[in-house]
């Protein structure tokens, strides 16, 4: 008997990542749900089921299918995944960056790397909902610091605590400090040698011609079907075959990333 | 889209009027999705076409930039001996010559410098015949002979 209803569980979850697979999403909830309802056990309905519900971007479903799925198996990559991704849409930034990185080390522990591009721009756009929460915080932060520094400045120059010379002294440090905190949070302009000269975006897999000009694979290659074999910066001939990978690039840009994650666009 | 990123971007670089003598027209400013675009250019100071202000419509294919933009003249063209009174424009990046490493802003600088080295204010000389045949066909449907491109 359990035995047929693991068979029959097996059933519906086919039948639903067909239903996926067509974009018929309802369908695929239905079928999965079935899968579940016959057999807890399985994670891929519950992760499944958990990428359904994150088309429809509901993602409280995301994070309550993704929760089970690591019951069934806690080791799951896709589950962590889908449950980081879940908890940093609805705000809970630093615990949905854990459980990114923990997806990213699970992927990274195998050899076809699974969902690893994806898992990839998950962690930078966590990272860039708290740069940007915390930019915030300290924008009202020195704000307030400078006002009320300034305040004291004056009372104790008022009650004679200080003298003149001190009091603008002691303003003009105040001064510096905080222009120098206010430069350090200005936002770096993107270089351009990071951008695509076809796309005007960072780079997933940049590479080099050999007139020594980087764009983004996919593009160039479409480019040489499109237009023909030359670099489309410089016009000299070059084809498919003479492109390196441009490895300097890619760390760069993951150094930019780092340092800047509110530039990450995705 | 694929190359939203870089519309939006171009559309930005344009609207912040960083290009001297181009800039958006106020009906496109709308919506940098939108497929096509209205650039107005301005004749350079010292050139035929000084203070002259001309229409430019973009319209993007669904591969640019892979693929050129048509860009012609609309309204009232300049008067040019690569310029057609239909607002076609003779210039060969815009068709079998173009890279996707062109911008907008490029293709409005090039135009805008094929003006300013015009020496004489003149229609192409089989104007009336090619304007008989392709008025109201797309530019990128010709097949250009490219005479001179100093002028």
């Amino acid at each position: 008997m359990a035995m047929k209803g693991r068979d029959e569980a097996e059933r519906f979850r086919v039948l639903g990542n067909e239903a996926y697979k067509d974009g018929r999403l309802e369908d695929a909830i239905n079928f999965y749900t079935r899968a579940i309802t016959l057999d807890a056990d399985d994670v891929r309905p519950w992760t499944n089921r958990a990428l359904c519900w994150l088309q429809k971007g509901d993602w409280e479903q995301v994070i309550a299918d993704s929760r089970q799925a690591l019951n069934a198996d806690e080791e799951s990559v896709k589950g962590h995944y889908l449950l980081g991704r879940g908890l940093v849409e609805m705000g809970d930034d630093e615990e949905g960056l854990r459980k990114l990185v923990k997806a990213k080390t699970l992927s990274s522990c195998k050899k076809e790397r699974p969902y690893e591009m994806e898992i990839h721009k998950a962690l930078y756009r966590a990272k860039k909902h708290i740069w940007l929460r915390e930019d915030k915080e300290r924008e009202k932060n020195t704000a307030e610091a400078r006002q009320s520094i300034f305040a004291m400045i004056s009372r104790l120059e008022e009650l004679s605590q200080v003298s003149k010379e001190e009091a603008d002294h002691r303003r003009k440090q105040m001064d510096s400090l905080f222009n120098w905190v206010e430069e350090k949070r200005k936002r770096a302009d993107i270089p351009d040698y990071l951008h695509c000269r076809i796309t005007m975006d960072f780079m997933e897999d940049p590479v080099v011609t050999k007139q020594g000009i980087t764009y983004e694979r996919e593009q160039l290659l479409a480019h040489f079907r499109q237009n023909g074999d030359y670099d489309p910066y410089t016009r000299e001939r070059t084809n498919a075959k003479d492109l390196v990978p441009n490895l300097a690039v890619k760390r760069a840009t993951e150094h930019f990333l780092d340092n800047n994650p509110w530039a990450f666009d995705c | 889209m694929k190359f939203q990123k870089r519309i939006e971007k171009e559309f930005e670089a344009l609207r912040g009027g960083t290009v001297p003598h181009v800039k958006l027209d106020n009906d496109t400013t709308s919506h940098a999705q939108q497929r096509i675009w209205t650039v107005t250019i301005e004749g350079a100071e010292s050139t035929l076409y000084e203070g002259e202000v001309f229409k430019l419509r973009f319209r993007f294919p669904d591969k640019y930039p892979l693929e050129s933009p048509e860009v012609m003249f609309v309204e009232k063209p300049p008067v040019h001996p690569h310029i057609y009174t239909n607002g076609h424009i003779c210039l060969s990046i815009l068709y079998e010559a173009w890279s996707p490493a062109l911008t907008v802003s490029a293709v409005c600088l090039s135009i805008l410098s094929m003006l300013s080295s015009c020496t004489k204010k003149e229609h192409p000389p089989d104007n009336d015949k090619y304007v008989l045949q392709s008025s109201t066909q797309s530019p990128k449907s010709t097949s250009w002979m490219f005479h001179d491109d100093r002028v």
